[in-house]
């Protein structure tokens, strides 16, 4: 087990690598002048001279890559360019803990209804009750996440005034109060992700109910309850132990136009305004954490996923 | 490792059945000798296939709502006596922000534009975008799948690192500082999208090709001695066209998703008085808080509706293609 962790996470850093590596091409070969945006327009060229000095944007590439790379270890992105005195990483560090609530929130909400729907549509498999949580969940999950917003926030938060429409958290606020201001964007996120989720569930709990050895288990002469609990549960939720892995790493990033409606000042909208200020700095750092956040939640899965079953251990020694 | 978050996500792209199939349409080509006419069992299976999807509800709920959008994308002015541009005025006054009414369905905008001639002229913008991008990116991902699938060896490793390296970050991120250093043209924004799509689209093809590899009449085209060129287009590439369709409405269903997003946060193309559902949304869903609902929830549902068409296409395809 400990090998495989070990492994896992090699593969895992080759991979940010390889991010990194792309993120930095994206923001840095092409045709933009760093140093002139922070001088502006009226800067003299000698500022801009020394801006590019003083950022090592001169450098070969390769010196720049290897900075880059230095900054990511010691998690030190340098200043801000659009907020000139502030730390990046002083910049981030609220904004994904914010992300971070949304998310877990969301998260608390949707897995077990996902799961539980995902389950009685499998056993209830080619029944009305089935299609419903198939078609339901197909529905709202190819809606995009900032739609739904826009109408559960006019439908719950305008029309019928049951919750805050936006999310201007008061500072003092208890977490109660901060949950009901959060409810809003968490059911969007529900929206979207029971359907998938649910989808996932179900085909594996079809697959491990079909299985032989669900087959033997019946056959030995255990109850339904025990044999779902003991022998399918356990192979049937590891598609979803996967998914919900690659997901919450979506989540943290991924939710740009959620932000967006609801004012709510995570990860996302953090990047976006990085991008069209453009303050390279943050941008390039607000990329990496979610990338480093998607990692360690695809880690995490996986190790949960060889726990729950030890043939997934060595699948990996040979598929690489 | 991508492997086992991999099989979730596709399930079982090829079956028994198209096995079986493609051993029986594929491997003995003088099957027509012995009795069994290959092609007109090909066309069995299409017919089958094609009564299979007139029978589902959901394919035809979902396609009559394709049907729906494209003719008003391709004829807007059959739909609405308004431009998408035009400023509504009744007995010669602008009407800006009218709740919607009998002279104007959908109500109007802060502007005075007619909300549903802006929905019928915005089907194009978003339908001609998402629709050219998901083409271009599952055929770069058809091809490059095929290539690595069937190759394997160390291009297939390190552009499968590559691969996974790009999934693990949201292709929104990844636009928006795309076209924060390339500028926003609709061409940039087309190639991008497909661009970002080609790596998913790469990584289902080639799955299936990994399946159908090994099967006995890849086998034997190879021992009767055809070049790769010829195995990869004529023996393996038709037994992957039914993945590369269903992937291709599934990236026609994201590409709208991303093309929305990208208008909505403002980082889209061209005139930014036309029509366009997800700019509409990101310009007026301001007006909700005032209970001016109609600008904003109409473009919503617009979104919605078309993404939810596009879905329900894909989703019975897969199914049948399965079946």
């Amino acid at each position: 087990m400990f090998r495989y962790v070990l492994r896992r996470l090699a593969l895992s850093l080759i991979t940010l690598l390889i991010l990194i590596a792309v993120i930095f091409l994206l923001t840095r070969v092409f045709p933009s002048d760093p140093a002139r945006q922070l001088a502006g327009p009226f800067g003299s060229q000698e500022r801009v001279d020394q801006l590019n000095r003083d950022l090592g944007l001169q450098d070969p590439m390769i010196t720049q890559f290897g900075r880059l790379l230095r900054d990511v270890v010691t998690l030190d992105f340098g200043e801000s360019y659009s907020q000139p005195g502030e730390r990046v990483l002083d910049l981030i560090r609220p904004r994904l803990a914010n992300s971070a609530k949304l998310v877990l929130f969301a998260l608390i909400l949707t897995l077990p209804l996902s799961i539980v729907g995902g389950i009685i549509a499998a056993r209830k498999k080619d029944t009305l009750l089935d299609r419903t949580i198939v078609n339901i969940g197909l529905a709202s999950s190819s809606i995009p996440e900032f739609v739904s917003g826009v109408l559960l926030q006019y439908i719950i938060g305008v029309k019928l005034g049951w919750l805050p429409a936006v999310t201007n958290i008061p500072d003092d606020a208890s977490l109660i109060t901060e949950l009901r201001y959060l409810l809003l964007p968490a059911l969007a996120i529900v929206f979207v992700y029971f359907g998938y989720i649910a989808r996932i569930t179900r085909a594996g709990t079809i697959t491990a109910l079909d299985a032989d050895y669900t087959r033997t288990a019946y056959m030995k002469g255990l109850s339904t309850r025990s044999v779902v609990r003991k022998h399918v549960l356990r192979n049937s939720l590891q598609p979803t132990v996967a998914v919900t892995g690659t997901q919450i790493g979506y989540l943290f990033g991924g939710l740009v136009g959620l932000e967006v409606v609801f004012n709510y000042p995570g990860l996302g909208l953090l990047i976006l305004n990085a991008a069209t200020a453009p303050d390279f700095p943050l941008l390039q750092a607000g990329v990496i954490t979610v990338a480093i956040i998607f990692m360690l939640c695809t880690l995490g899965a996986d190790i949960l996923i060889a726990y729950m079953n030890p043939r997934a251990r060595m699948n990996l020694k040979e598929s690489s | 490792m991508s492997d086992d978050v991999d099989v979730p996500l596709e399930g079982d792209p090829t079956g028994g059945v198209a096995a079986s199939e493609a051993l029986a349409t594929e491997a003995i080509p003088e099957a027509a000798v012995v009795g069994v006419d290959a092609s007109t069992e090909r066309k069995q299976v299409r017919k089958e296939r094609r009564q299979l999807l007139l029978r589902s509800p959901g394919f035809l709920f979902g396609f009559s709502i394709l049907v729906m959008w494209v003719l008003c994308a391709a004829v807007p002015s059959w739909f609405t006596k308004w431009g998408d541009n035009e400023v509504v005025r009744v007995d010669g006054s602008v009407i800006p922000r009218v709740s919607p009414r009998a002279d104007a369905w959908f109500g109007t905008d802060k502007i005075g534009n007619d909300v549903f001639a802006r929905i019928i002229y915005g089907a194009r913008p978003v339908l001609i975008v998402a629709v050219t991008a998901a083409v271009l990116a599952v055929a770069a991902g058809t091809l490059l799948g095929l290539t690595v699938g069937y190759f394997r060896g160390w291009v297939d490793e390190v552009i499968g690192r590559i691969i996974e390296a790009l999934l693990s970050i949201p292709v929104i991120l990844l636009a928006i500082m795309v076209l924060t250093t390339l500028g926003r043209s609709q061409t940039v924004i087309i190639l991008t999208i497909a661009v970002l799509f080609i790596p998913v689209v790469t990584r289902t093809v080639r799955s299936a090709v990994l399946a159908e590899a090994q099967l006995d009449y890849v086998t034997s085209a190879k021992l009767r001695g055809e070049n790769s060129l010829f195995v990869m287009t004529r023996e393996i590439l038709p037994n992957v066209t039914g993945v590369a369709v269903v992937e291709l409405t599934v990236r026609i269903g994201y590409a709208i998703f991303t093309v929305a997003t990208l208008s909505f946060l403002g980082l889209n193309a061209g005139d930014s008085s036309a029509a366009d559902w997800g700019r509409d949304l990101g310009k007026q869903y301001d007006t909700i808080q005032a209970g001016q609902w109609w600008a904003a929830i109409f473009p919503a549902l617009a979104i919605a509706l078309l993404v939810i068409g596009v879905n329900l296409v894909a989703d019975s395809l897969d199914r049948v293609n399965k079946s």
